[in-house]
């Protein structure tokens, strides 16, 4: 259990946070061979043992590689020709978006036998589009969610209307791309007459979209959970501090003159909320975290009407900004990886103990039926 | 052209008798120690043969140098075709198995062979050589080359695996031995100890020194904070050596038999060989459990020991049993079992953990008052552990029998069989007839070729055994000649009348009168040979 991959960057509109975060992980990993794997924009993934530093992502030339289908890490030499480098233990996923935290590389990983630390396909996938994972916790009861109803860009307005009426909105309304995050391409519809331009600008970024009630006067509460073998860890919860109405991606990340992603924001923590607040935020968190079997460092972006003093789950991301690891106080970000690392383990030694695979009679009978 | 004949008979007869030595030096285990297990022994007659041949082929040639090369050739394919016969007594179940240890045997052989016959084709007598090559001598001192061979490469796997292990000190190592009941408990200490902490255990049933090398050099033990060793032992000073190996943190002997007796020899013996474990506890300030009151066991076959009893005056009501705890060598009560109770279904036990003083419950599928044993000592660890009572009820509810120890299935018409077929001796053989009588109103039949490897009082145990068996059973199908006849007295001399069948091995018409048989029937099959009876 020595050789890690940590693959960040990739082709999603969160490239560059991507890109911090991966560096990141790889800078706070200790004892283990790393090999970084940085996903270009168009897709082509390159491999360099010095990928230390935001600027050698850039910089440093380096060469072409995949993971091949036996969990090999698979380099392209001077030559041109592809050699085997080493066998890959376990992959940190730091990729954010498509293509990345919906479970695209936690697939290639099952397929190739390798341990993946974050999260699996299903929550993944199910987590990173805002539509299906609302419509997944809604029957659950677990926690509340604002109103919202999911539209595809199959639909024609006039179905869209008629949705919205049934669901009973009211505005003013939030349009979201449903699988993007960082706040991109959002929209705020203050009437009907706005609705039809706002959405069509959303369809640029996506082929569905979310629309929610805008709730106002609001308080953000981000909340992160690791697993810990059969116990969670539930760290602090934040306050990231908005500029405008809503965190626009200008805000999240380019406030002020460094380039640190999440952490970097002008924030409050920890939080400065009740301690009745703070046992709410930290059971819903859970609760969903457990019903949806996940793991890894998941975290849970609340919304919290100051007027009403009701608290709502906003989003939840399988694969945040730097690990989340900010909010861990009690945590170093290496002790935070190790901990996803051996949880990996427990996971996979007790699966063991499953019955994944049954003798039966079929294929006998198949035989004799085609003989027939 | 009858050079060529010659050469390519020459070559022919070199693989046979490689071939056929080296299979049956695996049959009988690389061993040269005679056992009654010993291949040695079975084909004492035949080696004799050939050994008389070979006397006289040698003495031939050395009185008589321009030896007529019929007489030659006749002895030398006389020679080996004694061999191929003598294989292929064995030859119905098993193959040789290729492995680098037989690749470095033949060769080892044929770097022996070649210059003898280069020596030998100078004088041109191509005749003499084909005798003299299928020499039992020849491949004798081979044999003795290649164990010496063995011995270092065994020595440089042992030393890679010490040091392996030795770089993970955080690890907590578990060491299982007993006469019976090792796999089941390491089984059961696994599963229980699973939802705590990252577990490996050996596999199957590697319980050498060798195999537990083999299990620590090809595991990943970087994330791993337990690990399960089972340990066997065959004779004395193979447990001390696999403490040596692995130097365990904490042990557990299940029980102390008389299986191996033939290798221990003396029962006396076969407990020295497993206080081993203690001994090497004691010595490091380690930790045992077991249900064994040790102190009355050294006694009772003389070995010295300074063993001390804490005195314990909590009143236990029904205390049917005690796992005890044994820190250097001083004992304590560890987990008191209450009461429990086995039908059919399963059994349930009520347990008492003496450090806290709870009462805990447990209930499992698992047939067998043996198994109320390991699954008991396997709690008890676990406890030690620190894992809490409702996760150890948990896992024991879940536990499965272990493939072929009382292991029940049903066939398509519904009979029941029980499948016990992994090992048997005395002990389980008759926790056996125990479970099978817990089967009111079937109609039972005994399948089983007896016990073996007893020793000197192998006789008198099968027939003990299958008189008790008479009381159970309403058939006994007696399988091998090995038991045969201990059996038959044993049923003879029992009073209740059973009907008997014989088949000289546990062929396909076995199992096909077994499927034909419907609900109501118990079908036992207990105990299965070892390939090298046949």
């Amino acid at each position: 259990m020595n050789n890690i991959v940590v693959v960040f960057g990739g082709v999603s509109c969160e490239h560059d946070i991507s890109i911090i975060t991966g560096i990141q992980v790889v800078n706070n990993l200790v004892g283990y061979n790393i090999y970084p794997i940085y996903i270009s924009k168009s897709g082509i993934w390159y491999y360099s043992d010095k990928y230390r530093t935001v600027e050698d992502v850039i910089t440093l030339k380096a060469s072409e590689c995949f993971i091949s289908s036996d969990g090999y890490l698979v380099v392209k030499s001077v030559l041109g020709r592809y050699k085997k480098l080493v066998h890959i233990d376990g992959v940190f996923v730091a990729l954010h978006g498509l293509n990345g935290e919906d479970g695209a590389l936690a697939g290639l990983c099952n397929i190739s036998g390798i341990n993946c630390f974050n999260p699996q396909i299903l929550p993944s996938a199910l987590l990173l589009d805002k539509v299906e994972f609302k419509n997944y916790l809604s029957g659950l009861n677990l926690v509340r969610l604002v109103k919202y109803v999911g539209v595809s860009v199959d639909q024609s307005f006039d179905e869209v209307r008629c949705i919205i009426d049934k669901k009973k909105l009211a505005y003013p309304l939030i349009v979201k791309p449903a699988n993007l995050g960082s706040s991109i391409g959002i929209q705020i519809v203050k009437t009907l007459d706005d609705l039809n331009d706002k959405l069509t600008c959303a369809f640029k970024f996506d082929k569905k979209v979310i629309i929610e009630e805008l709730v106002s006067n609001i308080s953000e509460y981000n909340i992160a959970i690791l697993k810990d073998k059969n116990d969670l860890i539930i760290s602090s919860v934040e306050e990231p501090r908005a500029g405008s109405e809503i965190l626009s991606y200008n805000d999240k990340y380019l406030n002020g003159e460094k380039v640190e992603g999440m952490q970097s924001l002008a924030r409050i923590f920890p939080a400065d909320i009740s301690d009745e607040l703070k046992k709410e935020i930290e059971d819903s968190a859970a609760k969903v975290y457990k019903q949806m079997n996940l793991s890894g460092v998941v975290r849970f972006d609340f919304i919290y009407q100051k007027d009403t003093n009701v608290l709502y789950l906003n989003e939840i991301n399988t694969i945040p900004g730097s690990y989340a690891n900010y909010l861990f106080d009690n945590l170093t970000f290496e002790e935070l990886l190790n901990k996803m690392i051996k949880n990996t383990y427990f996971e996979k030694n007790k699966e063991k103990e499953l019955i994944r695979y049954f003798e039966s009679s079929v294929l006998k009978n198949a035989d004799l039926s085609i003989k027939k | 052209m009858v050079d060529i004949l010659n050469v390519i008979l020459l070559i022919y007869s070199l693989i046979v008798i490689i071939y056929c030595f080296t299979y049956l030096l695996q049959l009988n285990r690389y061993e040269i120690v005679l056992g009654s297990k010993s291949i040695t022994k079975k084909f004492f007659i035949d080696i004799v043969i050939l050994v008389v041949l070979e006397m006289f082929s040698m003495f031939l040639c050395l009185c008589f140098i321009e030896v007529g090369w019929r007489i030659s050739i006749t002895l030398a394919v006389s020679k080996f075709i004694y061999f191929i016969f003598m294989v292929k007594k064995v030859h119905n179940k098993n193959r040789l198995h290729m492995t680098k240890r037989v690749l470095r045997i033949a060769v080892v052989n044929l770097l022996l062979v070649f210059p003898l016959i280069v020596m030998l084709i100078k004088y041109e007598k191509i005749l003499l050589y084909l005798s003299v090559l299928t020499s039992l001598i020849v491949y004798s001192i081979s044999f003795l080359i290649s164990l010496v061979i063995e011995y270092i490469i065994q020595a440089m796997y042992i030393y890679a695996a010490k040091k392996k292990l030795n770089k993970y000190t955080n690890i907590i190592k578990i060491g299982i031995t007993g006469s019976c009941g090792k796999t089941s408990t390491k089984v059961f200490l696994n599963s229980i100890l699973n939802d705590y902490y990252i577990v490996k255990a050996t596999p199957k049933s590697y319980n050498t020194t060798m195999g537990l090398v083999k299990f620590i050099l090809q595991e990943d033990l970087s994330q791993v904070e337990v690990l399960i060793f089972e340990m066997g032992a065959v004779r004395l000073g193979d447990i001390k050596k696999l403490c040596k190996l692995v130097n365990p943190d904490i042990g557990l002997i299940t029980n102390i038999g008389s299986q191996h007796l033939e290798t221990f020899k003396t029962r006396s013996n076969v407990v020295r060989g497993k206080l081993e474990l203690f001994d090497y506890l004691r010595d490091n300030n380690k930790v045992l459990f077991t249900q064994i009151n040790l102190l009355e066991l050294c006694c009772r076959y003389n070995i010295e020991n300074d063993i001390k009893y804490v005195k314990d005056d909590r009143n236990y009501s029904n205390n049917v049993y005690t796992i005890y705890k044994y820190c250097k060598n001083v004992s304590d009560k560890h987990l008191v079992i209450l009461d429990y109770k086995c039908d059919k279904n399963g059994s349930k036990i009520q347990y008492c953990e003496s450090d806290t003083n709870t009462v805990g419950y447990l209930s499992t599928m698992l047939l067998g008052e043996h198994n109320i044993f390991n699954i008991s000592l396997a709690v008890a660890c676990s406890l030690y552990l620190g894992i809490n009572n409702y996760s150890i009820a948990k896992s024991v509810a879940k536990l499965c029998a272990l493939d072929n120890r009382l292991q029940i299935k049903h066939n398509e018409l519904g009979a029941t069989i029980i499948f016990d077929a992994y090992n048997s001796n005395e002990i389980s053989f008759a926790e056996m007839l125990k479970v099978s009588q817990m089967f009111t109103g079937f109609y039972k039949i005994l399948i089983t070729p007896g016990v073996v490897e007893l020793a000197n009082v192998q006789f008198d145990v099968n027939s003990d055994l299958a008189k008790k068996a008479t009381n159970v059973f309403d058939e006994i199908w007696i399988i091998n000649k090995v038991n045969k006849y201990a059996i038959l007295n044993g049923i003879e001399s029992s009073e209740k009348n059973v009907v008997v069948k014989i088949f000289d091995s546990l062929s396909q018409e076995v199992f096909d009168r077994v499927n034909c048989l419907g609900e109501n029937n118990l079908i036992v099959f207990e105990n299965d040979l070892p390939d090298n009876y046949i």
